[in-house]
Order: C-alpha cells, then sequence, then structure tokens
C-alpha cells in the first residue's frame, strides 16, 4: 500500500512535469501574463495618483491608497488567470492533444490533478508578477507607501484569490470542454453578467445577494485587508476606508469569508469538471 | 500489475452514439507475436472499437483489456501500449522535440528516448520545426514516435497509412513486422484490404460494428470457392465433354479461356484429356481478396444507417 501510495505520487510527479512542459513551450501563459504585469503597473500608478490629488486638498489625506488598488488589480489578474486555467483543457481539445495525454496518464483524475497543480502554480506566479508591478506602481506614483506587511497581507489574500480563480477556471474549461465556449464563460461572467446581477439586486435593495457570488467573494478577499489598514489610524483614515468601500463597491463579507466562499465555488467547479470528464467520450 | 501476455482481448463490446449504434457485440483476440490487421469499411465501428479498447470511449457493455487489465487500470498505460489514433493532435505551435519531451516526462522516459525515436521515424532533421508546419505523413510519423517513446509491448494503429507516401508506407510495414517478430502485438486497422495486405498475418474484418471474419487472410482465401482457368484446343468439345459430366459452372471469359467451378486443376485436367482436347494453359484463379472483403461488408452502404 505504501509503495502504490509512493508510486502514485512519483506518477502525479510526472504529470505535472508534462503539464509545465505544454505551458512553456507555447506562448499562451506569457501573452496572458503581458496585460497582468501592465494593468498592475498602470493602476497602482493612477491609484497613487488619485490619492496625491485627495492629499493637496484641504485637510486632506495622505494614505496607503496603493493598497486598494493593488487589490483590486488582484482581482483583474484573476480573470487572466482563471482564462488560463479554462485553456489547460481547452486548448488540449481544440488540438486534439488530449487523445495521447489521457493515453500517457495513468487516469483521468490524474491528468486534472496535475493540471490543477502546474496551472496553480502558474495562477500564483501571475499574482506574484502582480504583486511586483504593484509595488512598482506604488512606488512611482505619488502617496503613502504601504508597510511591508500590510503590502504582504493583501498581496497574499490576493494570491489565493487568483489560485482560487485560476482552479475555478480549470473546473469551468472542464466542465465546458470547448475553449472558446469557456473562455466566453468567463468574460461574460466577469463583465457582464456579475455586474448585471449586482447591478439588479441593488436596485431590488437587495445588495447582500451579490457579496455572496463569486465575484463578490473574491473581491472581499482580495480588499477587505487594504480597506481595512485604510481605516486603521482613524480620522481622516475612516473617510478614506469609507471612500474606499465606495469605490470597491463591496467588500461587506470580511476577507477569510469571502476566501472560503470562493475556495467552496472553486472546489464545486473542479468537482462538476472532474464528473463531466469521466464520463466523456473522447472521439 | 498486468499479466505481460500482450494480448488484446475484446468482449462482447457494444456503443451506441445516441440512436446511432457504432459497436455492436464485437468480440476478437489479439494475438502477440504477429502483425493483426482491423478491416472494414469507413464507419463500421473500427475507430470506436479501438478507443474503446484505449479507454478513451467507455462502452455501453462488454469489456476489452489489454494484458488481461482495462487501460485505465494498467498503472503506466504507455509503457504497455503504444498508440497512434486518427484524429490524434498537435499544438502547431509546439516543435516535435518539445512535444515528445511533454510525453516523455508524462511517461518518464529521459529525452534521449525522445531523440531516439525521432531518429527511428525519420524526423530527426525536422525535430526543431514546429509541427504546425508538417506534411500529413510527416504528422503520422511523429503520432508513431509518440506511441513508441514508452518501448510499449503492443501497438495499435487506426489507419496509419493515410497520408503516407509509397516509401512511408513501405517503411512502416517493416517496421511493424519486425515490431510483431519480436513476440510483441500489432493490431493495426485499415478501410483499405490492399493497403495491409501484405503487411499482416491475420484479420478482424468487421463490417456495421460486428466481426464477419477472424482468422488468417489464406482461411479467407480459402473460404471462397475457387475457380479453374483453362485454354483449350477446342471449347465447344470440351464444354459439352464437361456437360456430359454434370459440370455445368462453366464461363466463357473475355480472354477466351473458360473458368470452370467446382472441380481442382487434376480433374479437369483428366476431363480434357478423356475428351481428347489440349489444354494450353491451366491455372487456379487467384481470387480477390479485395472481392471477398467487399461481399463480406457489402451491405453497409445499403442500409439505412447515415453511414
Amino acid at each position: 500500500m505504501v509503495s502504490d501510495l509512493v508510486l502514485s505520487r512519483l506518477a502525479l510527479g510526472r504529470l505535472v512535469l508534462a503539464e509545465y512542459r505544454k505551458i512553456f513551450s507555447t506562448k499562451l501563459w506569457w501573452t496572458l501574463l503581458i496585460p497582468v504585469a501592465a494593468v498592475a503597473l498602470l493602476f497602482t500608478l493612477a491609484g497613487g495618483g488619485f490619492v496625491g490629488v485627495l492629499a493637496d486638498q484641504p485637510g486632506g489625506v495622505d494614505l496607503p491608497f496603493a493598497l486598494v488598488t493593488l487589490g483590486l488589480t488582484m482581482g483583474f489578474t484573476a480573470t487572466f488567470a482563471a482564462i488560463f486555467g479554462a485553456l489547460a483543457l481547452g486548448s488540449e481539445n481544440r488540438h486534439r492533444t488530449i487523445t495521447t495525454t489521457l493515453l500517457t496518464g495513468s487516469s483521468r483524475q490524474a491528468v486534472l490533478t496535475a493540471k490543477l497543480v502546474a496551472h496553480g502554480s502558474v495562477g500564483l506566479l501571475y499574482a506574484a508578477v502582480t504583486a511586483l508591478f504593484g509595488v512598482i506602481g506604488a512606488t512611482i506614483g505619488s502617496g503613502a507607501l504601504p508597510s511591508a506587511a500590510a503590502f504582504a497581507a493583501v498581496a497574499a489574500t490576493g494570491g489565493l484569490a487568483v489560485l482560487l480563480w485560476t482552479l475555478l477556471g480549470i473546473g469551468v474549461g472542464y466542465l465546458i470542454g470547448n475553449q472558446v465556449a469557456a473562455v466566453l464563460a468567463l468574460v461574460l461572467y466577469s463583465l457582464i453578467i456579475s455586474p448585471l446581477i449586482g447591478g439588479i439586486l441593488t436596485a431590488a435593495e437587495i445588495p447582500r445577494v451579490g457579496d455572496y457570488l463569486p465575484d463578490g467573494a473574491s473581491t472581499a478577499l482580495t480588499t477587505d485587508l487594504a480597506v481595512r489598514e485604510l481605516g486603521a489610524d482613524g480620522g481622516s483614515g475612516r473617510v478614506a476606508a469609507e471612500l474606499g468601500t465606495d469605490l470597491t463597491g463591496l467588500a461587506t463579507l470580511p476577507w477569510w469569508a469571502g476566501g472560503l466562499l470562493l475556495a467552496g465555488y472553486a472546489v464545486l467547479l473542479v468537482g462538476l469538471g472532474a464528473l463531466a470528464d469521466e464520463r466523456r467520450d473522447i472521439t | 500489475m498486468h499479466d505481460g501476455s500482450g494480448r488484446i482481448v475484446v468482449d462482447g463490446l457494444s456503443k451506441s452514439f445516441g440512436p446511432v449504434s457504432a459497436v455492436s457485440d464485437l468480440s476478437f483476440t489479439v494475438e502477440p507475436g504477429a502483425v493483426t490487421g482491423f478491416l472494414g469499411p469507413n464507419g463500421s465501428g473500427k475507430t470506436t472499437t479501438l478507443r474503446m479498447i484505449l479507454g478513451l470511449v467507455r462502452p455501453d457493455s462488454g469489456t476489452a483489456t489489454v494484458n488481461g487489465r482495462p487501460y485505465g487500470r494498467l498503472g503506466q498505460p504507455a509503457r504497455v501500449v503504444g498508440a497512434v489514433l486518427e484524429a490524434q493532435g498537435f499544438h502547431p505551435a509546439r516543435r516535435a522535440r518539445a512535444h515528445l519531451g511533454v510525453y516523455a516526462a508524462a511517461i518518464g522516459v529521459p529525452a534521449a528516448r525522445a531523440a531516439a525515436v525521432l531518429e527511428l521515424v525519420g524526423l530527426g532533421p525536422a525535430a526543431d520545426r514546429p509541427v504546425g508546419g508538417y506534411s500529413l505523413g510527416m504528422r503520422q510519423r511523429l503520432a508513431l514516435a509518440t506511441a513508441l517513446l514508452g518501448d510499449p509491448q503492443v501497438l495499435v494503429l487506426d489507419e496509419p497509412a493515410n497520408g503516407m507516401d509509397p516509401e512511408g508506407i513501405a517503411w512502416l510495414r517493416t517496421f511493424l513486422q519486425g515490431f510483431a517478430r519480436s513476440g510483441r502485438t500489432v493490431l493495426v486497422s485499415s478501410h483499405l484490404l490492399a493497403e495491409i495486405e501484405q503487411t499482416v498475418d491475420s484479420v478482424v474484418i468487421v463490417s456495421r460494428g460486428a466481426a464477419v471474419h477472424r482468422g488468417s487472410l489464406e482461411e479467407l482465401r480459402r473460404g471462397s470457392s475457387s475457380r479453374v482457368l483453362v485454354a483449350p484446343s477446342d471449347g465447344r468439345a470440351l464444354v459439352s465433354a464437361l456437360r456430359a459430366r454434370g459440370v455445368t459452372d462453366v464461363e466463357q471469359r473475355m480472354d477466351g479461356r473458360l473458368a470452370i467451378g467446382g472441380h481442382d486443376r487434376q480433374q479437369i485436367a483428366h476431363l480434357a484429356l478423356d475428351a481428347g482436347v489440349a489444354l494450353y494453359d491451366l491455372a487456379e484463379e487467384r481470387v480477390e481478396l479485395e472481392q471477398i472483403f467487399l461481399q463480406l461488408t457489402s451491405g453497409q452502404y445499403g442500409s439505412e444507417r447515415q453511414w
């Protein structure tokens, strides 16, 4: 039994290495990383500039607003990471490499697990690049710099969100199968469906429901700590915190609740994807 | 893990896609040490059967095993079975060497093995070109190289000659026979009998998802009635002598010879001698396997099925 376990771990290691070789032998991973890095830089630069304007007001505030923009940027990165995740299987279906992948894998679950590990870690790379360019943007831009600890905390919760969205994306890719449809579903959800649901619910004066949808949970995870940090020093800080809440338009859930909820969505979609995968005929 | 026999056993396999029955109650065994042809017209269920053997398509009923185990329970399947399937793809931007690197990692063989199989199939010079620029024949060679990565005991090939040039087909034939001669198993499908006639030791012929013949091509040939071709000095005299003996299966051929059924060459020679007719030519008619194959599989297109 023990040797079986060791063997299956070895087998998983081999499949993870195969997934890495797939990822890094084509352009997709870095073509998606370009907008991620660019947006991280521009958002934090602009966030700093915005604070600079605020600080010039009479009785103005000089606050580490870059934290909130970093949190929001992580949300943007998460969308790209989810698309990257959805293409884990989508691209294999598109190019029909899935046949060879399954023929050389010990089982379909093993292949899925390897994709979760490999693509998930590339998702974390996306988050790290976001944090790096976020630091650069915040440093260049005006406004107070956040403390290293606060920055690390926001980067960590943001990184978790990006990771969970990558896994969720893999689940969506497995559930839908077709790469165009899977990417379209993710993009439509983040750009249209989610804001629309939020708008309708707000108009109907039941805004809290939106907080429990994946986007709401994700924003709580990425921005809650940043908004709290803004409110930490009281006085003008609380004003800014309210401002932060308005800007983010959400974050009624604490970050950990948002994280648990998003993890739940990721588990659900990966589970549904795995079920669909088991039943799928590769013709 | 598995019995190491190299035997493929298909037992009572059935599969329908919606209302269309692709394979129905199909059974056959593929033995090691020989090249087995898997013959049938397009749409007769060959590809579906091969994909069920490889665990890619789930059968509605029945089982398919390699080395006594279903594909999904072989543990390290690519070290047991190598497969070249139709519609098996490549990422167009990936170079052949990188493609093989991916699957070498999955199987757990060193990169040197990838280089070795590339040389084996003659793709060494093209190893660092993106596969998108490959011809169909080169893709088939790369698919074969991928199948050979794990040094498998069993090879399963679906229409491997598609897109290959005659030189490639001849090379493949020699390769498969050598592979089988080393005691390993080869199952190769085709819809053209002529294409694999010289390669295979035995055949499984399917029509409409069911087996219509299992065994050697020789058995297939023997099973059909053969005729004797003669060029008599006096055709009329021979025909009336034959009639007198009750032999009526006689046909006048375009080339002037008579085709006589139901008797072997010696009997016909004696009959001619008794009738005082000289025979300038006496031969067994070589029955075209293709004809037998067509007879066995006819009806496929006469049915209500769409394919």
